[in-house]
C-alpha cells in the first residue's frame, strides 16, 4: 500500500482525549488505516488505554479487550486461540503496549508468545519511559534522560543505565517476523505494518513514539524528532523476516545534538555523557551488523 | 482410550477432575504444572493429544498467562479450563479478580496447598481463600466424586446468565488430589445433555458486532458495575440450588445446595467443616452418636457466594457450634469462622474457632474428638463474650 492509498477513515476514530502532539495516538490511528475492521484489539493499561479507552468512550471501532498491564501477549494469545478454535482464522489479533508493558513487566509473557511462534501481531509504541504514571523511566529510556524517577539534582544525571534492546531480544527467539518503525519514515511504517498483518504466526512492531510532555518538548515537534532519531542513527529502523535481517535505512549518524537540544529531558546531558550516547549507537548499529553476518546470502 | 460410556473406576481427585473436563469440552485450556494439581494438566494435554478432546492447549509461561489465556479465549466466546494451586495462584491473582470482575465463567481447579512463608507443599486452604474477594464462586469439595461432579456443575452455574462468573472447585491437595477412590465417571452422552455447548448469549469479541470489554470505569459509572457483580454472585445461591436438584434427579446424587448436614435434626452441639475432613468428620459423628451425644455436622460446600441463610438455619436448634479452619487470617481468625459468626449475628450463641490441619498436619481422629470436646465445654456458657474463641488443634507451643 502506497501512503497515497491509505484510507483517511480507519478503524480508530478521531476525537481522542490524548496529549497535544501525542505520536501514540497517531501511531493508533495509522496502524488501525492499515489493519481496518477485521481486527480484535488488547491494549493494557497505558497512555493509551486512558485517552482511547474509558468507559463510556471508546476510540477502538473494532473488538477491544483490556487486561493487566504485564500480560498483552498473553491476552492477545489467548484470543487468537480462542478465534482458532471457533475456525475464524482470517481476523487480525493486536496487541499494543507501551515499552513499560513491553520491556519490563510484560516481557515474560512476550517471550513466552514469540517462542511458541503465537498467531499475533504485537506493536509496542516505545515512548521510552512510563509516561502514563508521570514520566518514570523504563528498561529502554534512554541513557542520560531525565525523569522523575532519574532526578538531575547535585550527583544525580539523569539514567543511568543504557536501554535495553527489545528487538533484539526478540530475534533472539527466532521469532517470524521482528521490526522497528518511526512515524517519520510512513511508508516503511506502512510497508512493515501490512506486511505483519498478511502474515500469521507471532509479528513484532516496535515503533518509536514521540512523548511531548514526558520528552520535554513543544507539542509540533514530534514528527521532527522522529525524523532527526532516524538520522542521527538514535533509532535504527530495521527488518527480521524468516531468519534474515535487514536494516531499511541507513543513518548518517548526524545531528544528534541538535535532537537531544530540543528536547528537556536532555537539558542537563554533558559532553561526557553525549559521548558514551554515541559510542551506544554506533555499538548498537554494529551488533544488528554482525547479526546480518547469518543471512542466507550474507549481504552485509 | 477414555471410554465414553459410564463407568465407575479407582482414581484420584486429579484425574477425575481431569475426565471431568474432557467430558465439559471445553476449546481453549491454558495451564501450568505445579504441585499438586500438576497431573491434570499431564492427564489433558493426553487426551488432546490423543484426540480424545478437541481444544486448543497453550503451555503458558507461568500461572500469570494461564489465567490470563483463559479470560481472554472465553471473552472471545468460548469455554475454558484451568487448574493451579498455592503459589501459582498467588501469582494469578490480578488477573483472578479481572477475570471475576469481567464476568468471564472459566471454570479452575484449585488443588489446595500451603501460601508461603513457611514454604511446603501440603494442603491448606489459604490459597483459595486469598481470592474470596475475587468476585469468583468458591467450592470446597469433599471427596474426588463430588470434585468430578462439581467441574460438571462449575460449567453450568458459572455459564447461567443470572450469574456469568468464573467458579473455582476447591480440594485439597495429596489427601484428595493423589490419593484413589471410587468415582463414577458419567457418560459423555450424559454430560452433553446436562452441559449442553456453550453458545454464548451475551457479548464477546467478534468482529461482526464490535464490543469492548474490560475497560476503565471512572467513579461515575464504578459503584453500579460493582452492584451489579454483588447481584449475579447472590442470584448464584438459587442456581446453585436449582442445578444441584437437577443433577440429583439426572444422577442421584445430591449434595445439599450451598451447605450440607449430617445428623443436624436434633443435633445439640454442631462442627461447621469443609473439605476432606468431612469425612473423618462423618465417622467421629457416628462413634460420638452411639457413645449418646447429640452432635452433628455443617458441610460448607460453597464459601463464595456465602450461605448465610442456610447457616441460620442449620445452626437454629444447636447449643453451641465450633467452627473448623484450615486457614487463618493472622490477627483475625479463620476465615469460615468469621463468616460464620457474621451469619448467625443476633443469635446468642458460643461459638468456637477450631484450626487444624495447617501446612497439611495430619487432620486424626482424635483431633476431631478434641473438637467436639471443646464444642461441649462452651455449651452451657452465657457470657459468651468472655470465650476466648480461637483454639489451635494439636499444636505445641
Amino acid at each position: 500500500m502506497k501512503l497515497e492509498e491509505l484510507p483517511d477513515e480507519g478503524a480508530y476514530t478521531p476525537g481522542g482525549k490524548s496529549c497535544a502532539g501525542c505520536m501514540a495516538a497517531n501511531i493508533a490511528i495509522n496502524v488501525m488505516r492499515i489493519l481496518g475492521k477485521n481486527t480484535i484489539v488488547s491494549v493494557p493499561p497505558s497512555c493509551m488505554s486512558v485517552f482511547g479507552g474509558t468507559f463510556p468512550n471508546i476510540n477502538w471501532d473494532v473488538p477491544y479487550f483490556h487486561m493487566q498491564f504485564s500480560n498483552t501477549a498473553s491476552t492477545v494469545t489467548g484470543i487468537s486461540r480462542a478465534l482458532k478454535a471457533q475456525g475464524k482464522d482470517d481476523v487480525v489479533v493486536l496487541g499494543m503496549a507501551g515499552d513499560g508493558g513491553s520491556a519490563d513487566m510484560g516481557l515474560q509473557t512476550l517471550s513466552g508468545a514469540a517462542h511458541r511462534n503465537e498467531n499475533i501481531l504485537y506493536i509496542c509504541y516505545n515512548n521510552q519511559a512510563y509516561e502514563n504514571t508521570g514520566i518514570q523511566a523504563s528498561s529502554v529510556s534512554p541513557y542520560g534522560a531525565w525523569s522523575t524517577t532519574t532526578p538531575v539534582t547535585g550527583e544525580f544525571t539523569g539514567n543511568e543505565y543504557m536501554p535495553k534492546d527489545l528487538p533484539r531480544i526478540l530475534i533472539a527467539h527466532d521469532a517470524q517476523y521482528v521490526a522497528t518503525a518511526s512515524t517519520s519514515h510512513i511508508q516503511d511504517f506502512i510497508n512493515k505494518v501490512e506486511k505483519a498483518k498478511n502474515m500469521k504466526g507471532f509479528r513484532y512492531i516496535e515503533i518509536l513514539s514521540v512523548c511531548t510532555p514526558g520528552w520535554r518538548t513543544e507539542s509540533h515537534l514530534g514528527p521532527q524528532l522522529a525524523k532527526e532519531s532516524v538520522e542521527s542513527g538514535y533509532w535504527l529502523l530495521v527488518e527480521f523476516e524468516n531468519g534474515e535481517l535487514k536494516l531499511n535505512h541507513e543513518p548518517k549518524f548526524i545531528g544528534l545534538e541538535d535532537f537531544l537540544k530540543k528536547q528537556g529531558r536532555f537539558k542537563h546531558i554533558s559532553e561526557g555523557q553525549i559521548d558514551e550516547m554515541k559510542k551506544h549507537i554506533k555499538r548498537r548499529y554494529q551488533t544488528y551488523k554482525n547479526l546480518m553476518i547469518n543471512n542466507e546470502n550474507n549481504n552485509v | 482410550m477414555l471410554r465414553i460410556e459410564k463407568y465407575k473406576d479407582m482414581i484420584t481427585a486429579n484425574q477425575a477432575v481431569a475426565i471431568a473436563v474432557v467430558r465439559a469440552k471445553p476449546k481453549v485450556i491454558s495451564a501450568y504444572p505445579i504441585c499438586p494439581q500438576t497431573e491434570i494438566v499431564e492427564d489433558l494435554s493426553s487426551y488432546i493429544a490423543k484426540g480424545e478432546l478437541k481444544a486448543e492447549f497453550v503451555r503458558v509461561e507461568g500461572e500469570h498467562s494461564a489465567m490470563t489465556v483463559c479470560a481472554a479465549a472465553e471473552g472471545t466466546g468460548v469455554r475454558t479450563f484451568t487448574a493451579t494451586a498455592s503459589q501459582g495462584l498467588a501469582f494469578m491473582h490480578e488477573v483472578v479478580h479481572s477475570t471475576g470482575g469481567m464476568r468471564l465463567p472459566v471454570v479452575m481447579f484449585i488443588g489446595n496447598r500451603t501460601l508461603m512463608s513457611p514454604g511446603g507443599i501440603w494442603p491448606e486452604f489459604a490459597d483459595s481463600m486469598a481470592e474470596r474477594d475475587a468476585c469468583w464462586l468458591q467450592i470446597y469439595v469433599e471427596n474426588n466424586q463430588e470434585a468430578f461432579d462439581m467441574i460438571i456443575q462449575a460449567y453450568r452455574i458459572g455459564e447461567d446468565s443470572r450469574v456469568l462468573l468464573p467458579v473455582m472447585v476447591c480440594g485439597e491437595g495429596y489427601v484428595l488430589t493423589h490419593t484413589s477412590e471410587a468415582v463414577e465417571i458419567l457418560s459423555q452422552e450424559e454430560v452433553d445433555d446436562f452441559l449442553p455447548a456453550y453458545d454464548p448469549p451475551h457479548a464477546y469479541l467478534d468482529t461482526e458486532r464490535p464490543v469492548a470489554q474490560g475497560l476503565i470505569v471512572p467513579p461515575e459509572y464504578h459503584n453500579e458495575a460493582k452492584f451489579q457483580m454483588h447481584q449475579a454472585m447472590m442470584n448464584a445461591k438459587d442456581v446453585i440450588k436449582e442445578i444441584n436438584e437437577d443433577f440429583s434427579n439426572r444422577f442421584g446424587r445430591s449434595y445439599g445446595g450451598l451447605i450440607d448436614t449430617y445428623q443436624m435434626e436434633d443435633a445439640e452441639r454442631a462442627l461447621v467443616v469443609m473439605g476432606a475432613t468431612t469425612g473423618t468428620a462423618r465417622t467421629i459423628v457416628d462413634d460420638l452418636r452411639a457413645e449418646g451425644e447429640k452432635v452433628g455436622l455443617v458441610k460448607l460446600r460453597f464459601f463464595r457466594p456465602f450461605p448465610v441463610e442456610d447457616i441460620r438455619e442449620a445452626l437454629r436448634n444447636v447449643k453451641a457450634v465450633g467452627v473448623f479452619d484450615r486457614s487463618l487470617s493472622y490477627g483475625s481468625f479463620g476465615q469460615v469462622y468469621t463468616e460464620v459468626r457474621n451469619a448467625m449475628y443476633g443469635e446468642r450463641k458460643p461459638i468456637i474457632n477450631l484450626i487444624a490441619g495447617l501446612g497439611g498436619r495430619d487432620i486424626r481422629e482424635v483431633d476431631i474428638r478434641f473438637m467436639f470436646e471443646k464444642i461441649k465445654e462452651i455449651e452451657t456458657i452465657e457470657a459468651i463474650e468472655t470465650i476466648d474463641p480461637i483454639i489451635f488443634v494439636n499444636t505445641r507451643r
